[in-house]
């Protein structure tokens, strides 16, 4: 039983922020309701509704944007010979390493040219700099596990690179896809210093920034925030139920050597 | 089918020495020639080459007579069998041998009739449907070989196909590699590191060390007439003596080497016999491995397994001096002279 | 070689977006830095190092690096000594614990932040209930530990699977040769297990260290940087005068320190970490 402070720990904060959720506003004060409602998810309205949208949108772009782009790029770093392959590789790690702050302002004046400030397609592109690097991190490892040998064969049965990829690399990563378009997701539906910076119309709020600029009229809506934190949190901890092998897997990628 | 024919090819990877350093080879249509060598040598790289994997750093490559400089690996007319067979994981043994066929676009009729041809030629007509993660090792061996057969090439590559298999697998399969050979006529180029079964394999074979060729010739060539002491070394089990020619009671400060079944062990003096005691003796079932105490220096002959010998005993040696192979001081090149 | 030239094609798209995305704009934060430029009055005007100068003599910086770094250590600190025991317990598997302890580091860190905020509230927080007294967000001798306390939940969950990942690369052998050779746990635990997980400590130290470092999120939402500026790490501060006083210039200017410190602390632990192997 060494394991229930532990999961008191984690797990109770969440408990006391459900509970909270169902609390009628008025009874705030009290020390546990008398009775429960649902009234403060009644109240979330439509705004918030936006905001759930909104970071699915996102989300799933980044997700499709670095798929798409990072699983060719990894299966070029991971079995092919080109020029500016260690610099991709190594240079992704490096920029997975930059804090985002660094390149707030510089992104802002070049999305403001594009137009494309307080757009939600503006920010995807700025995702791709934490999400990309992550998923060429975790789908190069996995291509570089698969046997050189695969590669070699696929080239004298008389395919080019990119129909070895499509033909043979590609059915076979499908894990990896999963657990980088996991990740990926979750990232970027957590993802809160560019959203804050580069939108600022209420109804293009993703998730975060709809809870950080959460606020009522004369008071903090405390039970309306729980119902709000609980609607993010339900998506998120469906995901760490059913795919917590693959997440577990993909966190600890290269954590260890061999 | 098809020669193939390397003129001075070298593979040089940066910061390190050539891997193939000017490696001239010519290989006859249907000929079965196997590349031999420690790990290491370059025999590997040389196969990857011929198959176009890889890129010569100079010389050239022909097949059939035509320089195949440029040409991608499915424009050369060959196919390869890979040690660890690289079967696509995610395709059945039909989608396995369909796929070369495939991409080279031919007629579905034509790819169904060649895939039932070689099933039936391998036996595995019945493992059509089945994934390679549910196969046997000697499954998946012919499944790979099936694979290369489908394409009708007129060169097939191996690179070191028998090494995964246990040793009652790959003595069959070495049959039916032999059999296979001599069905389709095709021009074959082995690579594997196991002397013994180049051996058995080959019309010829081409001994590679350190990216260098060290010497091409039928298996009996190699084995009575090696070019230099590596090459002696190399083939023979037990391995060949070398001892300095005086132990052996000859003239001269060169070394020499005889073979472990050349000399002849006697319990009793003779004439014309060099004395020696016995180290250690190892049976082996069909005949007895005694390690010899002879002027300072250890030998080792082969015996009829009821040969008496006991550590520490004494024997009387005697060999064919026409056996004999001198080496040169330097101990890299023969002399052709013979005793 | 047409090969090669496809392996190039294959790997552009990638290069390309990290170039624009990160790449370019660290080198436009650094031009930009350079610069005077105020968004609202239009004004854009080359003046050398003249930010960074005023920087070295903005007591407000200085305040801002000494809060990140203690945050940093702090955080980390007790991360890896919570991390340990709690990975040791996973070592035991149980899916379902597994997935009960990611919970916190999957969610969203402003709905987590905003939680706790809940949690720390001084009028009917639950921490206020059970421990009275103490005003956890609103006195500046707490708040930060309020958000470090944020944080170590958060994030606890990621060191213990990188120790985790760690304890089942060990070799069960070794324990077992130890455990022969006579050694009771606690000394199988210093001699054997410590000195083996080294290189996932290691590693765990540099993601959180770095991600630490840039810590925005959590403090963003529980304080905005106050009370009194106490909470205001490099982050927080480079955010208000960029978005908030849109003095880009100077903003960019500690945005541009900022990643010369995660720069440096990565470089010192690649070198350690480059040792290891």
């Amino acid at each position: 039983m060494k394991r229930l402070p532990v999961l008191v720990f984690f797990l109770g904060p969440l408990a006391w922020q459900v509970l909270t959720s169902f609390w009628p506003e008025p009874e705030l004060t009290r020390a546990l309701p008398h009775a429960l409602t649902v009234a403060n998810y009644a109240g979330l309205g439509t705004t918030f509704a936006r905001a759930v949208l909104n970071s699915l949108l996102v989300a799933a772009g980044t997700t499709a944007l670095c798929l798409a782009v990072g699983a060719s790029a990894a299966f070029a770093v991971a079995k092919l010979e080109f020029r500016g392959r260690s610099l991709l590789f190594g240079g992704a790690l490096a920029i997975s390493m930059f804090p985002p702050i660094a390149t707030v302002s510089p992104l802002y004046l070049v999305l403001r040219a594009a137009g494309l400030r307080d757009t939600l397609a503006g920010l995807i592109l700025p995702y791709a700099t934490f999400a990309l690097p992550l998923t060429l991190w975790l789908l190069t490892s996995f291509f570089r596990d698969l046997p050189d040998e695969l590669y070699r064969a696929a080239r004298v049965d008389g395919c080019t690179p990119w129909q070895a990829f499509v033909h043979v690399f590609l059915p076979l990563s499908w894990p990896a896809l999963a657990t980088s378009a996991i990740l990926v997701f979750i990232f970027s539906w957590n993802e809160l210093l560019y959203a804050l910076s580069f939108i600022s119309t209420p109804s293009k709020r993703t998730i975060p920034v709809a809870i950080a600029l959460f606020a009522g009229e004369h008071v903090e809506p405390w039970g309306q925030i729980a119902a709000a934190s609980v609607v993010a949190t339900v998506p998120l901890a469906f995901l760490t139920l059913f795919f917590q092998r693959r997440i577990v897997a993909g966190l600890t990628a290269g954590a260890v050597k061999e | 089918m098809a020669s193939v024919s390397l003129d001075r090819v070298r593979k040089a990877f940066p910061g390190a020495p050539d891997a193939v350093h000017e490696l001239s080879l010519e290989i006859a249509d249907g000929e079965f020639v196997s590349l031999v060598g420690p790990s290491g040598c370059g025999k590997s790289t040389t196969l990857n080459l011929i198959a176009g994997l890889d890129q010569p750093t100079s010389g050239s490559i022909r097949i059939d007579g035509k320089p195949v400089e440029g040409l991608e690996p499915g424009e050369r007319d060959i196919a390869m069998v890979f040690q660890s067979y690289a079967l696509y994981p995610h395709k059945d043994v039909r989608g396995n041998l369909a796929f070369p066929l495939e991409v080279a676009r031919l007629e579905r009729s034509e790819i169904d009739k060649r895939i039932a041809e070689t099933a039936e030629l391998l036996g595995i007509s019945k493992l059509l449907s089945r994934k390679p993660r549910e196969l046997s090792g000697g499954q998946r061996q012919r499944v790979a070989l099936g694979r290369a057969l489908v394409r009708k090439p007129r060169v097939y590559l191996l690179d070191e196909p028998l090494s995964n298999l246990d040793a009652g697998l790959r003595a069959q399969m070495r049959a039916e590699l032999r059999r296979l050979h001599q069905k389709l006529r095709a021009t074959f180029i082995y690579v594997t590191h196991d002397q013994a079964e180049a051996m058995t394999l080959s019309d010829r074979i081409a001994l590679l060390r350190a990216g260098e060729l060290q010497q091409t010739g039928t298996p009996r060539e190699i084995y009575q007439r090696p070019a230099n002491r590596f090459v002696a070394e190399f083939f023979g089990t037990p391995r060949i003596n070398v001892v300095p020619a005086r132990v052996l009671g000859l003239e001269g400060d060169d070394l020499v080497g005889i073979r472990p079944e050349q000399i002849e062990l006697l319990s009793e003096r003779a004439s014309g016999v060099l004395e020696a005691t016995v180290e250690e003796a190892e049976m082996t079932g069909a005949e007895l491995w005694v390690t010899l105490s002879l002027g300072g220096e250890s030998m080792v002959a082969r015996a009829p397994s009821d040969f008496a010998a006991h550590p520490g005993g004494r024997v009387w040696i005697r060999f064919p001096a026409d056996r004999v192979l001198r080496f040169e001081q330097s101990g890299r090149t023969l002399s052709q002279t013979r005793l | 070689m047409k090969a090669r030239s496809q392996a190039a094609l294959l790997a552009a798209p990638a290069m390309a977006i990290l170039a624009g995305v990160a790449v370019l704009p660290v080198l436009a934060a650094i031009w930009l830095s350079l610069h005077r430029s105020i968004l609202v009055f239009h004004e854009e005007r080359f003046i050398g190092i003249a930010n960074f100068r005023f920087l070295f003599s903005d007591g407000r910086f200085w305040s801002a690096l000494g809060t990140t770094a203690y945050f940093t250590a702090v955080a980390v600190a007790a991360e890896l000594l919570i991390g340990l025991p709690v990975a040791m317990l996973l070592q035991r598997g149980g899916g379902f614990f597994r997935a009960a302890i990611l919970l916190p580091w999957a969610i969203p860190t402003a709905v987590s932040a905003r939680m706790w905020a809940w949690l720390f509230n001084a009028d009917y927080g639950l921490l206020h209930r059970l421990l009275p007294g103490v005003d956890w967000l609103g006195s500046p001798r707490t708040a930060l530990h309020a958000a470090i306390l944020v944080d170590v939940w958060k994030t606890t969950p990621f060191v213990a699977l990188i120790l985790l990942a760690g304890l089942s690369a060990i070799p069960g052998d070794v324990v077992k040769a130890a455990r022969v050779d006579g050694a009771r746990p606690a000394r199988i635990f210093f001699s054997i297990t410590l000195p083996l997980l080294r290189p996932a400590i290691l590693l765990a130290l540099l993601f959180r260290s770095l991600d630490a470092f840039r810590v925005f999120d959590a403090i963003y939402v529980l304080t905005e940087g106050g009370p009194a500026n106490a909470t205001e790490t490099l982050s927080i501060y480079a955010y208000k005068t960029l978005l908030r006083s849109g003095d880009f210039g100077y903003g960019s200017a500690l945005s541009v320190a900022t990643f010369a410190c995660v720069l440096g602390i990565g470089l010192v632990f690649l070198r350690f970490l480059g040792r290891e192997r």
